[in-house]
């Protein structure tokens, strides 16, 4: 029936479009056939063309008054009902509508019920159409609601109405399985009260936010919002509205409705997928290797902190991943795996590369792949895992080497090697040279053990191998014998151990046919004695031709000696006797060393146990080097410490060799500077004393290379030998000489700075009778016979006619007559009838030796109860054996060949008891022996004219000294000594020059004491020195120019 | 040929004019106001000394300075050059920054330290020209 209703034709317009729309929609509902008005200005024509059964006309603001101007103008003019539909909360629209008088007016947002309504009263009013029309649509109405209402009953989702006043009007029964309660119980709860104060605060904005809405026209806004409600346990769920506004039918706002939904489960499944992918990420960043996800063409999608940490790579993702291969082939068939992967099934689950890690180094990774489908069964990527085997590849490597290096070692190897079980001794493998040793073939070895071969020819030796293999360690080098297949037995050296090779434990066995090496050793054995007895023959040869040498040394030193000072000699033929002397001299040392050192080599060393003094076998070395030291330019210098003992046991005359060995070669190497020689007491590790002594000088040093070989025999500074002369015999012999005193000898040195030679000497106190007690009696006892001026008588036994002459012509200038005995039976002879004031004897003589000679004349003496006559042993021989010889064949005293004048004249002189005086004090061409004539001979000839100007000048000086000392002018008194030390040492005087330099160093001190007492000594001196050089007319003092030698003292 | 001499201490004047005397007219200075002094009226005189020896330490100038002067004195004059004096230097003191000193300020010629040796002497001179060479007579006859 309502179909054939005609459908009321309604005009509508409103303030702006979206209103229009919202009433033609409206009206649509309703089955109303809508005139639409583009806008308000439209609207009175179109009414009037149209003549529409009513007019709607919608009004908001800012433009509603001028809509509601137009519906009035309609109104007004073609009488047409208007129906206002209004926001009346605005005062002005409000007045504006009353004015108006519409036929009806309704809300903005109007319920359709509400516009139906106004529609069918304003029609009715009107009679331009029946108002059943609307009952009708409103019917309608009605059965849609109640089929709402059966959705909103059975739907899982909450139902609900509010009023006003936010009281529950409606709630579907379906909150009884969402809350636990019935819908009677639910709505006897306020809103407010039916969840958390949280959730209440959502409500509350939300209505906030409604009533905003609202305020600006929109009247239908829906908001949606989650909270939690209260269930009738106390427990909460979560659910999700919907809410939007409700009219009644009049139009009317009458509360809410809303839709409620349990969204609980959503939240747990979003919860747990948060949670899965948080273990996720963890477990991905904690993994401890690098990881990478991809997709299925290869790009990185993810990597974790590890990937980044070891490969680094900002931003790795999108990148494709074999853009991190360094080896390109690798990249390549990457690239071609990815490209076929998604095609195919991939069936790649590992692979190789090599990438370079953050440093840029170069790494070795293995990525291990799983691959992911999607949930169709494509495939959607990968999931890939790095490891870092770098290490793992290169211990790779190293074990194949290493086993490849034993494979060929174990091959290729001299000695024969065999690997066995460790359980039955079988032969595992051989090789070659097992084969070729023993005889046997690999076949006939592998399979077989030792036993079976009977490879042992000594059993015994194998079960000791075996137990110390069976304690865990290896058999090593040790001497046994093997036999071959036919027989034959050879010396090997045996090794085994347990060895792992393949990772199987295993014996392996080496050994070293060691025939040869026997016999290498027996014949060195045998060289070696052969070398010794060779030696040793050396020795003796050289100990006989150095006596040979020695004895005509004497003659051409002597005699050169007695040339030197002969008168007559023009100073050219004095230097060629001197340089005659020097050469002899040289040659003499090097024989002398020869000896000592064959002496030594012979083992027949001997070594005297005496008591001396150190300190002054240190003085006369010191004594005996500063002249050659000063020659060179060489200052020396001994430093004793206070305390080394007066006395000390042993060797005086080897220890005065040893310091002479250092000292001469410390001048030698030194071209400048000063030689020190020290001695001070020393304890060793046992805490016995010891007696340091050393040598040290600023010369050229010993060179690095030579270090190892200083002390050998006939080794001298490298690069030397052209420089300097030597036998290179010093050093060795310095060596043995210590050793043999039990102490030991050292250096060092700073190549061109200097050396330092040392050696230490066991220190034995002296317990017994001192030196001078310990001399032979003969020396301290010897009285002269001989009166005051008397000439003293001596007898020379010497068979050598050259000897002789040297002998006589030493003794020429002096008190004595000498008697001569060719040989020892011609001596005992004439000493059965004369008495002699002191005997020479030669030990080797034809007919009757030294020794025995010496001993008849005691036996004759003893007889004749006549006292002992002085004997003085003369000898080539150096040794002190032949010394003590003599001695216990009753001689006094032991002089050396070549026998020089000045150790001849004191010996006698100590067998006489008193000096021998010079018949002449003057010889012509060298002065006497003076106050500074240790260097008489410095004072060349062309000098002596003007010694006396000199010595004046001196004097003149001498006065200054003084002066300055009296004035403490350190400055003049240092000016002088300066001076006096130049000038001196210029004309030769070198003692003088050492009190110039005293002196200097004293004023330089500022030590005006010291300085007094050297002037003091230098003026005694000075007074000596004039003596004998002064020119006694220019002395100025006569007195002292004639009182000749007397006046020394 | 005309030598000076100069050192305070008169024995090493006494061993220079007994070994020189022969080859030269010697003058002697004890100090450096002496040298300056002598090199001064020898120049005026139009027969500057051909060789100088110098002791370096001396009391009041020392050889270095003196010898600085005298070759001031030398250049005032137009004296140097090929006709300069050779200086010889004479000490004790062979340290090597006298000696350099000697060398680099003083032009010096040669170098002999004290104790003079009349051979290294005479060896020097003969190097420098100032005496003439030995005679080889003697070696090698019978």
């Amino acid at each position: 029936m309502q179909d054939h209703a005609p459908s009321p034709r309604i005009l509508t317009f409103a303030s702006d479009p979206a209103f229009q729309h919202r009433l033609e929609e409206a009206l649509r509902r309703l089955g109303c056939a809508v005139l639409s008005a583009p806008g308000p200005g439209e609207a009175p024509a179109l009414a009037a063309a149209r003549s529409p059964d009513a007019v709607l006309a919608g009004a908001a603001p800012p433009r509603g008054l001028e809509t509601l101007e137009t519906a009035a103008a309609i109104k007004r003019d073609q009488g047409l009902p208007v129906i206002i539909a209004a926001s009346l909360e605005d005062d002005a629209l409000f007045a504006a509508v009353e004015r108006l008088a519409p036929d009806g007016a309704i809300p903005s947002g109007p319920s359709d019920r509400r516009l139906a309504l106004a529609l069918s009263l304003a029609l009715n009013r009107s009679r331009r159409a029946p108002p059943e029309v609307f009952e009708a649509r409103l019917e309608a109405l009605r059965q849609s609601e109640a089929k709402y209402r059966l959705l909103a009953e059975n739907a899982e989702d909450v139902i609900w109405t509010l009023d006003n006043e936010l009281r529950f009007t409606y709630i579907s029964p379906s909150v009884k399985s969402l809350r636990g309660l019935t819908p009677e119980e639910a709505m006897a709860q306020s809103v407010e009260e039916s969840m958390p104060a949280e959730s209440f605060a959502v409500v509350r904005q939300a209505i906030l936010t409604w009533m905003e809405q609202r305020r600006l026209g929109n009247l239908s806004h829906v908001a949606r919002f989650e909270i939690e409600q209260y269930r009738k346990d106390g427990s909460t769920v979560w659910l999700e509205c919907t809410v939007r506004p409700a009219f009644d039918a009049s139009g009317e706002q009458a509360g809410f409705v809303g839709v409620s939904r349990n969204m609980s489960e959503r939240r747990d499944a979003e919860r747990a997928l948060r949670e899965s992918e948080e273990r996720f990420r963890s477990l991905w960043d904690a993994l401890p290797l690098p990881a990478e996800i991809l997709d299925a063409t290869g790009r990185i999608l993810a990597v974790n902190r590890p990937f980044l940490e070891q490969f680094g790579g900002a931003g790795i993702p999108g990148k494709m991943i074999w853009e991190f291969c360094i080896d390109p082939e690798e990249a390549e068939m990457a690239r071609l795996f990815f490209k076929n992967a998604a095609a195919s099934q991939p069936d790649l689950t590992r692979a190789f590369v090599k990438m370079r890690d953050v440093n840029g180094q170069e790494t070795a990774v293995q990525i291990n792949w799983s691959y992911r489908l999607d949930t169709e069964g494509r495939l959607a990527g990968f999931v890939g895992v790095r490891t870092d085997v770098t290490q793992v590849l290169r211990a790779e490597a190293a074990l194949r080497e290493s086993e490849e290096r034993f494979a060929a070692l174990f091959k290729f190897s001299p000695e024969i090697a065999a690997l066995s079980s460790l359980d039955n001794g079988v032969y595992l493998e051989v090789n070659d040279a097992f084969c070729a040793s023993t005889g046997y073939s690999r076949e006939e070895l592998i399979g077989r053990s030792s036993l079976e071969i009977k490879l042992w020819a000594d059993p015994a030796d194998r079960d000791r191998a075996l137990a110390v293999l069976a304690q865990g360690r290896p058999v090593i080098a040790m001497e046994t014998r093997i036999r071959s297949k036919d027989g034959s037995v050879w010396p090997s050296l045996f090794s085994a151990a347990a060895v792992t090779i393949s990772g199987e434990r295993r014996l392996l066995t080496l050994a070293l046919d060691i025939s040869e090496r026997k016999r290498l050793e027996e014949e060195t054995l045998r060289a070696r004695d052969e070398a010794v007895a060779a030696s040793k023959a050396k020795t003796a040869f050289l100990t006989r031709i150095s006596h040979e040498i020695r004895t005509p040394m004497n003659s051409i030193l002597g005699l050169a000696e007695m040339l030197a000072q002969a008168s007559g000699l023009t100073d050219r033929q004095r230097g060629y006797a001197a340089d005659l002397m020097r050469a002899g001299e040289h040659l003499l040392g090097i024989i002398n060393n020869v000896l000592d050192f064959s002496a030594i080599e012979a083992g027949r060393l001997t070594l005297e146990n005496k008591p001396f003094s150190p300190a002054t076998v240190l003085s006369e070395a010191v004594s005996l080097l500063s002249s050659p030291a000063r020659e060179k330019g060489l200052s020396m210098r001994q430093e004793i410490a206070r305390d080394v003992p007066e006395l000390a046991m042993g060797d005086a005359g080897r220890l005065r060799q040893i310091i002479m060995n250092l000292g001469a070669n410390a001048i030698k190497y030194s071209e400048r500077g000063r030689i020190v020689l020290r001695l001070e007491t020393k304890r060793d590790a046992n805490g016995g004393g010891q007696l340091a002594f050393e040598v040290e000088d600023q010369g050229i040093g010993v060179p690095q290379e030579a270090f190892g070989h200083l002390f050998k025999e006939f080794s001298r500074a490298p690069g030397t030998s052209g420089r300097f002369q030597g036998s290179g015999l010093g050093l060795a012999i310095a060596k043995r000489l210590t050793e043999g005193m039990g102490g030991r000898i050292g250096f060092e040195s700073v190549s061109g700075q200097g050396s330092r030679f040392f050696f230490t000497l066991p220190l034995t106190p002296c317990e017994g009778p001192s030196p001078a007690a310990e001399a032979p009696p003969g020396i301290a006892a010897g009285k002269p016979l001989a009166q005051d001026g008397k000439r003293f008588t001596i007898l020379l036994v010497e068979d050598n006619p050259a000897n002789v002459i040297i002998v006589t012509l030493f003794l020429e200038d002096l008190p004595v007559s000498i008697a001569s005995a060719e040989n020892g039976a011609r001596a005992v002879a004439l000493c059965r009838d004369n008495v002699y004031d002191v005997i020479l004897m030669d030990i080797d003589m034809p007919l009757m030796d030294g020794r025995e000679a010496s001993m008849l004349i005691r036996s004759i003496e003893r007889e004749a109860e006549r006292p002992p006559q002085p004997i003085i042993a003369l000898t080539a021989h150096a040794f002190s054996e032949y010394r003590d010889m003599m001695a216990k064949a009753g001689c006094n005293d032991y002089l050396a060949k070549p026998i020089r004048k000045k150790d001849l004249v004191k010996a006698i002189e100590r067998q006489l008891g008193q000096p021998l005086e010079p018949r002449t004090a003057q010889r012509e061409g060298a002065g006497p022996a003076g106050p500074d004539g240790a260097d008489d001979e410095r004072i060349s000839s062309s000098l002596r004219p003007i010694i006396p100007a000199f010595l004046e000048i001196q004097r003149k000086n001498l006065g200054r000294m003084n002066q300055a000392l009296a004035e403490k002018n350190g400055r003049d008194l240092r000016r002088l000594g300066h001076n006096l030390k130049g000038a001196a040492l210029t004309y030769g005087f070198s003692r003088m020059a050492d009190f110039g330099a005293d002196l200097e160093r004293a004023a330089l001190d500022g030590d005006m004491a010291l300085a007094a007492n050297i002037l003091r000594d230098l003026t005694n001196h000075f007074n000596n020195v004039h003596i004998v050089y002064g020119d006694a007319p220019n002395a100025g003092d006569g007195s002292q120019g004639s009182q000749g030698r007397g006046g020394v003292e | 040929m005309k030598f000076l001499f100069v050192d305070d201490d008169e024995s090493i004047l006494l061993f220079l004019d007994s070994f020189l005397s022969a080859y030269a007219v010697c003058r002697e200075a004890q100090n450096g106001e002496e040298a300056i002094s002598a090199f001064d009226q020898a120049l005026a005189e139009g027969e500057p000394f051909t060789a100088v020896f110098m002791d370096i330490l001396m009391p009041g100038m020392d050889g270095n300075q003196v010898v600085r002067e005298l070759r001031r004195l030398e250049r005032d004059k137009g004296a140097d050059g090929n006709r300069a004096f050779k200086l010889i230097m004479i000490s004790i003191c062979t340290d090597t920054k006298n000696v350099s000193d000697s060398f680099f300020y003083g032009l010096a010629d040669a170098y002999i330290p004290k104790p003079l040796r009349p051979e290294i002497l005479m060896r020097e001179l003969r190097k420098l020209g100032l005496i003439p060479a030995p005679a080889r007579s003697g070696l090698g006859s019978p």
